[in-house]
């Protein structure tokens, strides 16, 4: 995004994609994949560095599944680590001069939401609950359909729109202020809005996770009730 | 700047193939040792408890044990002492039965002894009185009839006394 609201796109085959956001994401994969593996090859018993850091990831999702799913959820758990580092470190990446966040792009968060809300969470339900998990669409009776079909589209709608608004702003914010001050001493005044970005990239990350978790617990937990 | 686009399905597949290497490659691996240490140390936090456990029971038993140990000890403390209380006074007994002979035995003597004593005084008593009577009067009686005058005499005397004096 070299200008702001404008995005490089290519051309193949009549579909369109966003260059940035697509060599950004790899980018985004390769780190995450560098810290897996800085994690885990020489896995220890007694954890140090990045093993200790990760297992710290693993160990704060794990307790949030086993409290809001319960253990029958702990398949998940792989899951929504790769979601929140993947988004934690898609979502620093634009805090790097020359480099802009794939979650900036509305085509990653919206797809991060669907993926989750829609694929994963129906795809979990109907695993666990047989076509029955579907019911749920007219209780507690059938016209409840339309209630229950708007709540279904504003859940990835406002995981999307929250992540992708955040980053954006974050991102434009720091253009704006570094336009906004000239000469040698304009980085001054976006340091203390780099740093709290980078903040509000963990944050965001978190909450996107969280509430993935949340949509997805009564899909798998329906089944033991 | 909303367009949605063949990106949004591209994203899905990266995250998808993300998701597929690390779960085989990196969190699987990394979850199995954290579940392999949080059951290590669940097994360790067990079995300190239980040995804990065993520990305190053991420390009861040997306090049981010494306790016990320390009655007995006493036991056999009072044993010796009443022992050696009933040794004591058996000896005092003993040391009591033998002055009590020896006492009896000296009494024999002395008895002895002062019979002998009278014995010979009375027969020193019949010689001085016979040299004292034939002094006084002045002829010598002849020596059966002395002898037998003076038998009487003594004869005459009581056991415990001769003449007026005590014996």
């Amino acid at each position: 995004m070299d200008k702001i609201g404008v995005r490089e796109v290519i051309e193949i085959g009549g579909y369109t994609f966003n260059e940035h956001t697509i060599l950004m994401t790899w980018l985004t994969m390769a780190i995450v994949i560098l810290v897996a593996v800085l994690a885990t090859r020489n896995l220890k018993e007694v954890p140090t560095g990045w093993q200790n850091a990760v297992e710290a990831i693993a160990e704060l999702w794990e307790t949030q599944v086993k409290n809001m799913i319960g253990k029958e959820g702990l398949f998940l758990v792989p899951l929504f680590m790769t979601l929140f580092l993947y988004l934690m470190i898609a979502n620093w990446l634009g805090l790097t001069p020359g480099m802009e966040s794939p979650t900036n792009d509305l085509n990653t968060t919206l797809s991060m939401a669907i993926l989750m809300t829609f694929f994963v969470n129906h795809g979990v339900g109907i695993a666990k609950q047989g076509i029955g998990h579907l019911k749920h669409f007219v209780e507690p009776f059938a016209p409840f359909i339309i209630v229950n079909v708007i709540e279904e589209l504003s859940r990835p709608a406002s995981l999307a729109f929250r992540l992708f608004g955040n980053i954006l702003a974050g991102e434009v914010l720091i253009i704006i202020i570094l336009a906004l001050v000239p000469g040698v001493v304009n980085w001054l005044p976006s340091t203390p809005w780099v740093l709290f970005s980078i903040f509000v990239g963990v944050v965001q990350a978190y909450i996107f996770t969280m509430l993935s978790i949340t949509y997805i617990a009564p899909s798998v937990k329906k089944h033991h009730d | 700047m909303l367009d949605i686009n063949s990106t949004f399905f591209v994203q899905i597949l990266n995250f998808l193939v993300l998701l597929l290497v690390l779960k085989k490659f990196a969190w699987g691996p990394l979850l199995a040792t954290l579940h392999a240490r949080t059951e290590k140390i669940e097994n360790n936090i067990r079995m300190a408890d239980e040995d804990r456990a065993q520990a305190a029971e053991m420390k009861k038993e040997y306090e049981a044990k010494l306790a016990d140990a320390r009655s007995k000890a006493q036991e056999i403390m009072d044993a010796a002492n009443q022992r050696a209380a009933e040794d004591t006074k058996a000896q005092k007994e003993s040391t009591r039965l033998e002055v009590e002979k020896m006492k009896e035995t000296a009494k024999a003597q002395i008895q002895m002894e002062r019979d002998e004593a009278a014995k010979q005084m009375k027969g020193q008593m019949v010689s001085l009185s016979l040299a004292a009577a034939a002094k006084l009067m002045g002829r010598k009686m002849d020596d059966a009839a002395d002898e037998q005058l003076v038998a009487e005499f003594i004869d005459g005397l009581t056991k415990d006394k001769i003449g007026d004096l005590s014996c």
